[in-house]
Formats: C-alpha cells, sequence, structure tokens
C-alpha cells in the first residue's frame, strides 16, 4: 500500500520536487556570491564584526523560502486531490481511510526532509568556504527554525487546500499565519537554546489536522 | 442473498428533505438502476452507499456491513464509478493500472488491457489530454481489472457520445451476467439503463414510486387514452390514474391497472367516454408517466 501511494504521490509531486530543489541550488549560489561580494565590498573584518556583534542574519533573503516550498508542495499534492473530488477515488482505496492520509502526508515530510537535506548541505558548504563553522552552527539553527515553519505550513496549507467551507478555510488561514509568525520573531543570528524544541510541537501536531477536514468531508459536511 | 440493504434512509440538507424512509435491497447478481429527475437524490444515495456522507437517519448495509464504517476488505470487493469517470488524469493508462494494481488482490490486468488496446492512446498519454470516452474506457477497464463483486456507477453515460455509451452497456451487461456480478447504477439517460438493468427504482422528490423488474414494469405499466365526446370535462378522480393530461376531447393518463379495471373506474365516476386505447411503454416512457414532466 505504502509503496504504491508513494508512487501516486510521486507522480503529482516530482516536477515541484525538482523546481524546488533548483531553487534550493541557486538560493545557495546566490548566498554565496552575496557572502563573496559583501566581503570584498567591506572587507572581511567588518563583515565578521557584523556577524559577531550584530548577530546580523546574512542569509535573510532565503528567509521564506522553506515556508514556500511547503506551501507549493502541498498545493502540488493535495490540489490535484479536490479537483472533482478524486480524493473519493483515494478514499475508496482499501485501506483505512487515516492510514491513507498520513501516507499521503508521509510522502511530503520524506520531500520536505530530502530537500532540507540538500538545503543544509549546500548551505553548509557555501558558508563553511567563507565562514567560521561558529557562524555556519548559529546560522543553521535560524535554518532549522524556518525549515519547522516549512513542515508547518505544508501540513496547514495541506488542510486549506483539502477544506472545502470558505468559513473554515478562512479560519484555518487565520490560524496558520498566527503560528506560522511564532517562527519568524527572531532577527538575530542564532536561536535560544529549547526554542526549536519547543516549537517543533507545532509541526508535530499540524500533522494530525488533515484528519478534520476528511472526516467531515465523509460525513458529507463538504 | 442481498447485496445491498438501505434500511429507513432519510437525508435531509438543510431541513430540505431530500428522501425519506427509503427501503430497497439489492440482490446478488442483478443489475439494478436508479432513476429519479434532478435533485431527487440519485446521487445523495450513491454518496452514502461508498460512505461519503452520513445520512440524516437510517441506515445503508453493503455485505452487512453499515457504509459509514466499511472494512478495507470489503471495500475491495466493491468496483466504485464516480460521476464524469473522474480517475487520476495526471497518470498516464500504464501508470494507472500500476497504481491500482497493487490494492487489489484479484487483479486482472488482460481486461483492462483489452479495452486500452481499443483506443487510440499512445501508453505515455496522461489521461487529462483525453477525451471523455476514452476516459470512460479507463475508468471501465480499471473497475473490470479490479475485479470487484459490487459495481456501484454513478451516472455513466455522462459525457459520452452514443457509441461509447453502447460500447459501455454492452461490456457491462456482458461481464456482470458472465461472472455473476451485481450492479447499482444511476444515469440520466434512460434508453442506457433498459440495456443493462434487471431491476429499477423510480424516484421522486421524497419517495420511492416503485421498485420491480424491469419486464414487470414493462407489462403492468401502460399509458391509456380516452376519448371523450365532449370538449368540456372533468377529470375522473381516481389515485389509480397517475399523471392524467387533458388534450383536446380526450385524456392521456397512465396506470398499473389494465383496459377492463380503467373502464370500470370511469363507469364508477359516471364519466362519459367513446373509447380507451392501451399502449406499451418504454422504459423512458415509464419514468415520464410515473414523475410527470415536470
Amino acid at each position: 500500500m505504502i509503496k504504491s501511494l508513494f508512487y501516486k504521490e510521486w507522480l503529482k509531486t516530482r516536477y515541484t520536487i525538482i523546481c524546488c530543489a533548483f531553487i534550493i541550488i541557486a538560493s545557495c549560489i546566490y548566498l554565496h556570491l552575496s557572502i563573496k561580494h559583501s566581503i570584498s565590498k567591506n572587507g572581511v573584518e567588518q563583515y565578521w564584526f557584523s556577524l559577531l556583534y550584530f548577530r546580523f542574519i546574512y542569509f535573510n533573503d532565503l528567509k521564506y523560502i522553506p515556508a514556500f516550498i511547503g506551501i507549493v508542495l502541498a498545493i502540488s499534492q493535495y490540489m490535484p486531490e479536490i479537483i472533482n473530488k478524486k480524493i473519493k477515488l483515494t478514499l475508496h482505496l482499501p485501506a483505512n481511510e487515516n492510514k491513507l492520509l498520513m501516507t499521503m502526508h508521509l510522502w511530503g515530510t520524506i520531500a520536505l526532509s530530502f530537500l532540507f537535506s540538500l538545503f543544509y548541505v549546500l548551505f553548509i558548504i557555501t558558508n563553511n568556504a567563507l565562514l567560521p563553522v561558529n557562524i555556519t552552527f548559529a546560522a543553521i539553527e535560524n535554518l532549522s527554525l524556518w525549515f519547522l515553519s516549512s513542515y508547518t505550513t505544508y501540513y496547514l496549507s495541506s488542510i486549506i487546500i483539502l477544506e472545502n467551507n470558505w468559513r473554515y478555510r478562512i479560519l484555518f488561514i487565520c490560524i496558520s499565519a498566527i503560528l506560522f509568525s511564532l517562527f519568524y520573531n527572531n532577527n538575530s543570528l542564532g536561536i535560544h537554546n529549547f526554542y526549536i524544541l519547543k516549537i517543533s510541537f507545532i509541526p508535530i501536531i499540524s500533522i494530525l489536522t488533515i484528519i478534520y477536514p476528511i472526516t467531515r468531508f465523509r460525513k458529507g459536511d463538504i | 442473498m442481498n447485496i445491498i440493504e438501505c434500511i429507513n434512509l432519510t437525508h435531509k440538507y438543510n431541513n430540505k428533505t431530500i428522501f425519506s424512509n427509503m427501503n430497497f435491497n439489492v440482490e446478488k447478481g442483478k443489475i439494478l438502476g436508479l432513476l429519479g429527475k434532478n435533485g431527487t437524490g440519485k446521487s445523495t444515495t450513491i454518496n452514502i452507499m461508498n460512505g461519503f456522507l452520513k445520512p440524516t437517519s437510517g441506515k445503508c448495509l453493503i455485505y452487512g456491513e453499515n457504509t459509514q464504517q466499511l472494512s478495507p476488505k470489503t471495500k475491495a470487493k466493491i468496483g466504485f464509478l464516480i460521476e464524469g469517470h473522474i480517475q487520476y488524469s495526471f497518470m498516464t493508462i500504464k501508470q494507472i493500472e500500476k497504481f491500482y494494481s497493487r490494492f487489489y488482490p484479484n487483479w486482472e490486468k488482460e481486461p483492462y488491457w483489452e479495452l486500452m488496446s481499443k483506443l487510440n492512446v499512445a501508453p505515455k498519454q496522461k489521461i487529462s489530454t483525453m477525451s471523455y470516452g476514452q476516459r470512460s474506457q479507463i475508468a471501465l477497464g480499471l473497475i473490470l481489472a479490479q475485479d470487484p463483486d459490487l459495481l456501484i456507477l454513478d451516472d455513466f453515460s455522462m459525457g459520452l457520445d452514443p457509441g461509447y455509451r453502447r460500447l459501455f452497456v454492452e461490456y457491462l451487461r456482458d461481464y456482470a451476467k458472465t461472472k455473476n456480478k451485481t450492479i447499482f447504477t444511476t444515469s440520466h439517460i434512460i434508453q442506457d439503463m433498459e440495456k443493462l438493468i434487471d431491476d429499477v427504482i423510480i424516484i421522486d422528490y421524497n419517495k420511492v414510486i416503485t421498485h420491480q423488474s424491469i419486464n414487470n414494469l414493462t407489462n403492468s405499466f401502460k399509458q391509456f387514452t380516452i376519448n371523450t365526446p365532449n370538449n368540456n370535462f372533468t377529470l375522473p378522480h381516481s389515485n389509480l390514474l397517475i399523471n392524467a393530461e387533458v388534450k383536446h376531447q380526450s385524456i392521456e393518463c397512465y396506470s398499473f391497472c389494465n383496459k377492463q379495471e380503467i373502464e370500470s373506474i370511469l363507469n364508477n365516476n359516471n364519466f362519459i367516454f367513446n373509447s380507451i386505447s392501451e399502449k406499451q411503454l418504454n422504459l423512458e416512457d415509464i419514468f415520464i408517466g410515473l414523475t410527470g414532466k415536470y
């Protein structure tokens, strides 16, 4: 069952995943060139000084890329399911419905994890070529927080897409916006030790929200 | 043995009753058609049967299981055709066969590929780029490959040209009769249904009008034309005369009664008439006769 569902999800999302991988590669190349440019313009001492003392987030331009990836992945995966109510085909498959939905989410989670692994690797290579390891570690904390926001936007975008009632949809969008903002209230390099751990509960709980619109769909409320 | 049992099924949308206390069974090996005008609850019934809608009250059982909690094992025995032959349009014919085959233990790919060989499509062509007719053959092929015991088809003729409709009906009937399959179907094109089904349920707003075999229905329900000598008359009152319509010097009505019974109804009402003629009806005329034109 899992293999077959993954096959379907792959067919829906493959081009999105490939495009996102290119966006990540392009972002890291841009970041590398941007750091190089700043160093050559201001001098390496000045640049390091601003990073260490002002805790300036030098990769702030990449801030919303993970969230964007989460949203486009959710669209590419769940939009084809709601067009002509194709979700009926999925729910009619001979398997537990919650298991089917969670397997679809698992695919999205794996796809995001793959993309963020690529992001981490390229980011570390880009950074280590120009900056000290300590700065890279601090930057990874910021990046991890944004990645968590991406998982959250992916899960919450899924329910917004699957929801057919506009009142509920607007409610979900408002809740998502509030939760989303929690990931972006930090404006300095590095994150407080336990903040990432605490906030990781949001994407974990968001995973289960997909059951709600589908339960309503099965009752005929959607 | 009853494959489908709907017991006291009632459904309301925002206090508007679609149907109330609807009861019917579908026996094994029967092909049953559900006919009704737009908005009488055909798709609602199908949605309840597939577990996509919770009825306001009553229940629907398939293989003895409530359709609200169908087990995966029972779902595997049900082939479901969504209105408009909807399938995963982002897949090709090869990909979709590969996808479904892993879910069904009795998967037989031969009937699917046999149907696909009749279509002029490339193996790598996406379903989204195909015509309605071609999509209907894909949906049919997938159901046949699944080899379900029960087929639930929601408006199978929607969007199909006469050729594809004929192909669909002939293929399906032959398959169901050869393999003793049960079919529950709706369609808005009644001529197609006549060629396919054994039994019919005709529903109107809120109720089931009739549930019987096509043979019984066509033999028992007739149209009568009652010719009268004058222009001015009032219609005789009887529940047995259905959808009576005044036409110049005659009355057209429908009834389950025979000619002699009609005559006695008219005589009991002191209705003066010259002659009565009766007409054998096809399923579409029977449907109109029972539900009216409006």
